[in-house]
This record gives structure tokens, C-alpha cells and sequence, in this order.
């Protein structure tokens, strides 16, 4: 039965600006469990985005009632947000913020929009941020559970190179986590003995590293590579910490593809996720049709959030194309990851 | 006997009196050292800030542990500031407020080092450089004038101490 751990304020608090912490101090613990988002614009009242629907935070505390004053968001508000998101030092985070987010500890991403600044064609960064994403990061132990049965090939249970594919929203950052998890730790139920994982994190949301350490579970023996850009991340692990599994979150660069190729060439079995609604929009794509066609991943895992996020909507043989176990469903759900 | 008492007791008082001028002068020396102190720790900073790109809470708090003297004590206080979820404008101000009976600066001095609250860590790493070496050229030039009053002053209250002591000695006997 996967187990969701859901941040605790205290966790989000230093990073927002203190009348919305206090507010969302007096969220309830039910509601506060379900919320997968939230999402502050100047002017306007500070919103949760959650598992279901939406709500406004109200001036008081708590989430809006009938009759509420919701709590707007000031520019003071933004400023202090970014301000405490960057603790103070914007020059420090200065790639991050050109990249338009922020991760904070625990691995939550803080999306921002603003004015950009904008030099010889690239962005530089943002400048008066006015409305900012804080999505949650979760660590739900056991997400993985439904997917791992179909990662193993063979008597001896090797682990085959995988591609989590899904709509936005659909939990597969939290399936592969999980997967990164079990598999570092070793599964006796599925007789896969311990592996060594080397995990590319490129935006610090699967370990939520904060200064090189992750503050997630992410097993004995994973070794993160953090904020560092995939395939860059893919060739050096290969290299330098002689792997059994690379792990990758959303791939989809023309690079990725001849990392993945390079660690196939190696034996290496690769874990990936990539965004995809079904088998006709990777195979839309060039990047993951090039994937596809070569044969790189024997295992193609689509998820849905349906009934929950990180459902199994199907599995298929990545070299044949044939179902495996589940027949493939178009997947359910999902706005944006 | 008793003369020669009298002239033993009027060389002491004449001296206190020179010494107390001395040591009020001395606060003219220790300004024009704390503000080379604090130059030279603004450099430190910087190199953290741009070099570094360590943060502001773990940028101040390593070089507080290093022997900075004045910046050494304005940094620690900054540090504690940050620690406790302030922001970097409001712990700067703080800081300063709070080491200014440690300092010997005057308002001026300190109104420099206020400056850098609206901009300290809130733009590119070129742009913190710019605006440190801003407050580093003002301090600087206070600097020279403050090692122009510690000479000019100090030597002026160390004799005006000696002549009350010796204008007192003159009264009394």
C-alpha cells in the first residue's frame, strides 16, 4: 500500500512570506494533505491547487468560506518571496532563476513569471516576479510498486531499460523515486538484488537535494548527481560511478537520445520518464521516436491518474510494441508538471 | 618634603589628565581601523558573492569566523540576523543597529554601510560586484578623512588633556 509523505508547513514556511504561511498554518490537516500546489499572483487571492479542484486561503487562516475575505497577494509579498526563496542571494541562484524556477529544499519547485531580462537573446532571469508556482514535492513509498513487476526480464531478474511515460500530473516523479528506492535498496519479493543507481537530477526534484545532500529517500546506494544537465549528467556517471541503473527524469533533447544510446552501449539500464499521452505522441515526437525505433527501452510504462496518479494505464514491449500484462489505455488527467 | 610631594602629585594629575585626552582621542584611530577592517571584509564578501556564489547566510557566516575584526563583528551579526528568517534588507539594517555601540563609526559611516541593504544579494553576481566596490570607494575615501582627524585629533585631545591636567594642577595648589 504506497504511504504518501506530505511536506509539513514547517518545511515551506522560511521560503513564504509569513501572513501566508500563517494562513496556510490553519489549513486542515485533511485539506492540506490533498494539496498539490499553490499558487500566488499579485492582486490576486493566494490559491491551492488541489488533488481535486482548487481553494482560495482566506485573510483569517484557513481555507475561503462563505462570506471570507481571501487573502491577496501584495507586491511586498512577491518581493519577500523571492527574497526568501533565494535566501537573500539572487547572484547564487542566478541559472536557476534564467531558468524560470527555484528548487527549495525538499526538492519543491517554486515556478515564477515576471518581467525578463533579456541579454543578446538569452534570459538572463526575471526581474519583480508577480505570480509564483509552488508545487509540492511528495515521496509516496510504494508508488512504484504497480510498475516494478514489469521492469525485470529473464531468470535472473535483470532490470530492463524502462520508459515511464504520462500526461502531466500523473505522479511519474514520484513513480520513479520510488522505483530509484526499491531498486537501489534491492526487492527480494521480485528477487532483484540490490543495484547502484546513479540518479541525474537536473532540477532537484527527485532526491531534493540541498547542498549536494538529498533529502529524500532515494536508497543506499544511489549516487545523485544534482542540478546537472542530463546527458552531461548520463556520460559522466557512466564514467566516473560505474552504474548498474542511470535514472533520469523527462527526457526529450536530441541530447538525451545519444546519452541513452551511449550508457545501451555500456549495458547500463536506463530509467527515464517523458512526457506522452500514448504510444502515437512518442512516436510524434523525433527525439523519443528515435528512441523508440532503435529499440533503447524494452519496456514502455504508461501512467494515468486514474484512480490515483501513478496508476499503470499500460505496458508495452518496447522492441515488439506488443502489451504486456495490461492493455494501453489513452491516459487520464493532467495539466501541467 | 611636603614640596616635594606637591610636585609629585601635580606631575600625576597632569599626566592622567594627558592620558584620559589620549584615550579619548583614541576613538578618532580606532574609527580609521574599523574602516579598513570593513573595507578589506567588503572584498572578502565579494569574492564570496561572485567567485563563490556561496549565500548570504553561508557567506557571512564563514567569514565572521575569520579574524575581520570590525567586519568580522558585523558579519557575525548579520549572520545570526539571516538565521532567523529575515530577510536580507531588514537583517543588514539590523545588524548595523545592533553592532553600533561595538563600532566606533559615526552616522555617516554607518549610512554608507545601510546602502548596501536595498541591493545586497539581490541581483546578478557583476551587479553585487558593482555595488560593493561602490560602498568599498565610499569607505574608502572616509577612510583618508577619518586617518586625517585620528592625526589631528588625537594629538589635540592628548594635549588638551595635558593642559586641563596641568590648569587643574594650577588651581588646586
Amino acid at each position: 500500500m504506497p504511504t504518501a509523505i506530505v511536506p509539513a508547513l514547517p518545511e515551506l514556511g522560511p521560503y513564504l512570506p509569513p501572513r501566508v504561511a500563517a494562513a496556510l498554518s490553519q489549513v486542515e490537516a485533511t485539506v492540506w494533505s490533498g494539496v498539490e500546489e499553490i499558487r500566488m499572483r499579485v492582486g490576486r487571492p493566494v490559491m491551492l491547487g488541489l488533488a481535486r479542484g482548487e481553494a482560495w486561503l482566506a485573510r483569517s487562516g484557513g481555507i475561503c468560506a462563505d462570506g471570507d475575505a481571501p487573502l491577496v497577494f501584495t507586491p511586498d509579498d512577491a518581493a519577500l518571496t523571492l527574497d526568501l526563496a533565494t535566501r537573500g542571494s539572487v547572484y547564487a541562484l542566478q541559472e536557476q532563476l534564467s531558468s524560470g524556477y527555484l528548487t527549495l529544499p525538499g526538492g519543491h519547485r517554486l515556478g515564477m513569471a515576471g518581467r525578463a531580462v533579456v541579454d543578446g537573446g538569452q534570459l538572463r532571469g526575471l526581474r519583480h516576479p508577480g505570480s509564483f508556482c509552488l508545487r509540492l514535492a511528495r515521496e509516496v513509498k510504494g508508488a512504484a510498486d504497480r510498475v516494478l513487476p514489469f521492469l525485470t526480464e529473464g531468470p535472473d531478474c535483470r532490470i530492463s531499460s524502462t520508459l515511464l511515460v504520462s500526461p502531466p500530473r500523473c505522479g511519474k516523479t514520484t513513480v520513479l523515486r520510488d522505483a530509484v528506492r526499491q531498486l537501489s535498496d534491492g526487492i527480494p519479493r521480485l528477487r532483484v538484488p540490490p543495484q547502484r543507481v546513479a540518479l541525474i537530477d537536473e532540477r532537484s526534484e527527485l532526491a531534493g537535494c540541498w547542498q549536494g545532500i538529498p533529502t529524500r529517500d532515494v536508497g543506499l546506494r544511489t549516487d545523485v548527481l544534482d542540478a546537472c544537465p542530463k546527458a552531461l549528467g548520463m556520460i559522466l556517471a557512466l564514467r566516473s560511478m560505474s552504474p548498474d541503473i542511470l535514472a533520469t527524469d523527462e527526457i526529450g533533447r536530441a541530447e538525451d537520445v545519444a546519452a541513452i544510446e551511449e550508457a545501451a552501449n555500456c549495458g547500463v539500464a536506463v530509467i527515464a520518464t517523458a512526457h506522452g499521452w500514448d504510444l502515437a505522441d512518442l512516436r510524434a515526437r523525433p527525439t523519443t521516436a528515435e528512441l523508440l525505433a532503435r529499440g533503447d527501452f524494452a519496456r514502455l510504462v504508461f501512467l494515468n491518474r486514474v484512480p490515483v496518479p501513478g496508476s499503470v494505464a499500460g505496458v508495452l514491449d518496447g522492441r515488439t510494441m506488443e502489451p504486456i500484462g495490461l492493455p494501453v489505455r489513452r491516459a487520464a488527467g493532467g495539466t501541467a508538471e | 618634603m611636603t614640596l616635594y610631594i606637591r610636585l609629585l602629585l601635580a606631575g600625576v594629575a597632569t599626566f592622567a589628565f594627558y592620558r584620559a585626552g589620549s584615550l579619548y582621542g583614541l576613538q578618532y584611530v580606532d574609527r580609521q581601523r574599523q574602516l579598513r577592517e570593513l573595507r578589506s571584509s567588503l572584498r572578502a564578501l565579494e569574492t564570496e558573492v561572485v567567485y563563490g556564489r556561496t549565500t548570504l547566510g553561508s557567506a557571512f557566516g564563514r567569514l565572521a569566523a575569520l579574524d575581520l575584526g570590525a567586519g568580522g563583528v558585523l558579519f557575525a551579526a548579520m549572520a545570526r540576523e539571516l538565521a532567523g528568517v529575515a530577510s536580507a534588507r531588514e537583517a543588514w539594517l539590523a545588524a548595523l543597529e545592533a553592532t553600533s555601540a561595538q563600532l566606533a563609526l559615526n552616522e555617516e559611516d554607518r549610512g554608507i554601510l545601510a546602502s548596501l541593504a536595498s541591493c545586497l544579494g539581490q541581483s546578478d553576481p557583476a551587479d553585487q560586484a558593482a555595488h560593493l566596490a561602490l560602498v568599498r570607494e565610499m569607505l574608502d575615501e572616509r577612510h583618508s578623512q577619518a586617518a586625517e582627524e585620528a592625526r589631528r585629533n588625537g594629538r589635540l585631545w592628548s594635549y588638551l588633556g595635558g593642559l586641563a591636567g596641568l590648569g587643574m594642577v594650577l588651581l588646586v595648589f
